[in-house]
């Protein structure tokens, strides 16, 4: 006599699926703590860049402080969205 | 008592100058020659005598071979292939610096900025030549995300620029802090134990701990730099 299983063929595929996908998302980085690391590093390096661009721009141009102020924002703005990118490529993105 | 920041001081070894540019031979270039010299040694032992059942040594070689060529064909895809030496050895390099930074008197020449700096230079102009070559004037496209409004490009092309250009950045931050707060903490830890006394012997037990999990850190950030170069390569091969 076999023991029937409570959940259908496709219920148990859709949980295997689910569960790889969510194994290949997470092999994207090592782990929770070095992908922390480096979104934090990201969102440094954005405003760093930032800050230089406008640095740069406002020295030439003569605007000072407003370079700084505009890259400033630029900058936080560019690493938002290289946060929100990384979240949206292991599946943790908006409206995924 | 030494401060836990003196073992990443510059020393000159061999002075050198040509007019105003110094170029002397230093703590950090000797590490550096070592660690050439190691992947040499390494792969040119591991293969003097190659069999199809390889033995330790050949396999380990074997080993960062295929960690390299996976990550390359899973991250790249068939057209990085021919990248293969290029990564590979900037894997090797990182790996061997962040390794030999963990032999006690040794100098870890990948806690320096510049250093990391350079290397993700070196590999920032790479891509973008590459991306470049393969694409032509169309690689500016990546500076505007495909389907956004004409009258948002204004704002969204500086963004892009910023975030292309902050790459080089976080790579080479990402590195040297990883390295040059790891070794900071283990010095740290040292200090503690000789001035703990005979309790001392708690941080001892606490720094082998951390010095396991520095090698583990060593390997990560080797493989995390060369994971990151290849999907920057990814993005100039692909322009997405």
């Amino acid at each position: 006599m076999t023991k029937s299983n409570p959940l259908s063929f496709e219920e148990r595929a859709d949980k295997v699926q689910k569960n790889l996908d969510s194994n290949v998302s997470l092999s994207v980085g090592p782990s929770f703590k070095t992908m922390a690391y480096q979104t934090s590093a990201d969102m440094i390096a954005s405003v760093l860049v930032g800050c230089g661009l406008g640095f740069v721009v406002e020295h030439f141009l003569s605007i000072k402080p407003w370079g700084m102020v505009v890259g400033f924002f630029l900058g936080a703005t560019a690493g938002l969205l290289n946060v929100y990118r990384r979240l949206v490529k292991i599946g943790y993105g908006f409206g995924k | 008592m030494h401060s836990p920041l003196e073992q990443f001081t510059v020393k000159t070894l061999i002075p050198f100058h040509i007019g105003d540019v110094d170029l002397s031979f230093t703590n950090s270039s000797l590490f550096m020659m070592i660690s050439a010299l190691g992947i040499f040694f390494f792969l040119g032992l591991g293969l003097r005598k190659p069999s199809v059942v390889p033995g330790r040594f050949q396999s380990l070689v074997e080993m960062a071979y295929e960690l390299v060529s996976t990550m390359i064909q899973d991250n790249v895809g068939h057209d990085g292939k021919r990248y293969f030496p290029f990564i590979f050895s900037i894997f090797l390099f990182v790996l061997f610096g962040n390794l030999l930074g963990m032999i006690p008197y040794a100098f870890t020449f990948t806690s320096q900025i510049i250093l990391t700096l350079g290397l993700a230079s070196l590999v920032f102009i790479v891509v973008t030549c590459i991306g470049f070559i393969k694409h032509g004037f169309k690689f500016f496209k990546f500076f505007l995300p495909e389907g956004a409004p004409l009258f948002m490009a204004p704002i969204l092309i500086p963004i892009e620029i910023i975030s292309y250009l902050s790459r080089p950045i976080s790579l080479s931050i990402r590195l040297f802090a990883n390295m040059m707060a790891g070794h900071t903490m283990l010095k740290v830890f040292a200090l503690f134990t000789m001035l703990l006394g005979i309790y001392g012997i708690s941080t001892i037990l606490l720094n082998t701990v951390l010095i396991g999990f520095e090698v583990l850190v060593a390997f990560l950030q080797a493989y995390v730099f060369s994971v990151l170069s290849c999907l920057y390569l990814s993005d100039a091969i692909h322009m997405h």
